[in-house]
């Protein structure tokens, strides 16, 4: 399996850096809810073993978001992410890939 | 004996009467040389320069400051992204401690269990917040 594929063998995309800057934006959008209850539980008591269920949301909430831009546009996701892997998440350098990727998963 | 082959004029009567062989100027002297100054006082007056200058300094620094607003938007885009994706980065992270801090919670117990009186697990600060703990022996790997 190399490094910069998006997907493992069943189809779920995995977390690594590349996929998640590339869906960093949706993610701001699409899970801000869920990421902002688990801030505030973390600024409340930053201990870990108090905020498992909100962290619990998040990932959730992320791997579905994954799951489902995938699902969507699987080309246009697998460029971006091979772009980002190869520029090591430098965005100005993958600008193409990125408006191929917005025009086919809009941001809503 | 030289000078008077070189110099000979036919009939001289001694060699003090040898002509004069001088490198001299040519008849009628010279041409002649200006060597005066010709500094026209033409062009762009003082304050024609010093704005033409204040001018080019001033588009520089319009355009330095164009220039990191551009920079400043994609400061920001990183930021922004970073900031998207660290709840679940910490979220995974805070899994993974939680699992490896029962797993020395028990081995404390474990080790400690002879001793009287010792609370197994949180016997650290007594500040009532929550400190990570401070000796490295959870993350081998990284210590």
């Amino acid at each position: 399996m190399e490094a910069n594929a998006a997907v493992d063998g069943t189809g779920n995309p995995i977390p690594t850096s590349a996929v998640l800057t590339a869906s960093a934006k949706h993610i701001g959008i699409r899970c801000m809810q869920e990421n902002m209850a688990f801030l505030k539980c973390k600024k409340n008591d930053p201990n870990p073993e108090k905020c498992l269920e909100k962290g619990r949301e998040v990932t959730r909430c992320v791997l579905g978001l994954l799951k489902d831009l995938h699902q969507r546009c699987p080309k246009e996701m697998d460029a971006y992410v091979g772009c980002m892997y190869y520029y090591t998440n430098e965005f100005d350098l993958c600008r193409k890939e990125q408006e191929a990727f917005e025009k086919a998963c809009p941001l809503k | 004996m030289t000078e008077a082959m070189i110099r000979n004029k036919p009939g001289m009567a001694s060699v003090k009467d040898m002509p004069l062989l001088q490198d001299g100027p040519p008849p009628g002297g010279f041409a002649p040389v200006r060597y005066a100054r010709r500094i026209s006082n033409t062009g762009p007056s003082a304050m024609a320069i010093f704005l033409t200058f204040s001018g080019a300094f001033a588009w520089g620094m319009y355009q330095v400051g164009q220039g990191n607003k551009i920079r400043r938007a994609l400061k920001e885009e990183k930021y922004a992204a970073r900031r998207a994706i660290l709840p679940i980065l910490q979220a995974e992270e805070d899994e993974r401690f939680v699992s490896e801090w029962k797993k020395y919670l028990e081995y404390e117990a474990d080790v400690m269990k002879d001793v009287p009186g010792w609370k197994v697990g949180e016997n650290v600060y007594n500040s009532g917040r929550w400190m990570p703990p401070a000796t490295g022996e959870l993350r081998p790997d990284v210590w």
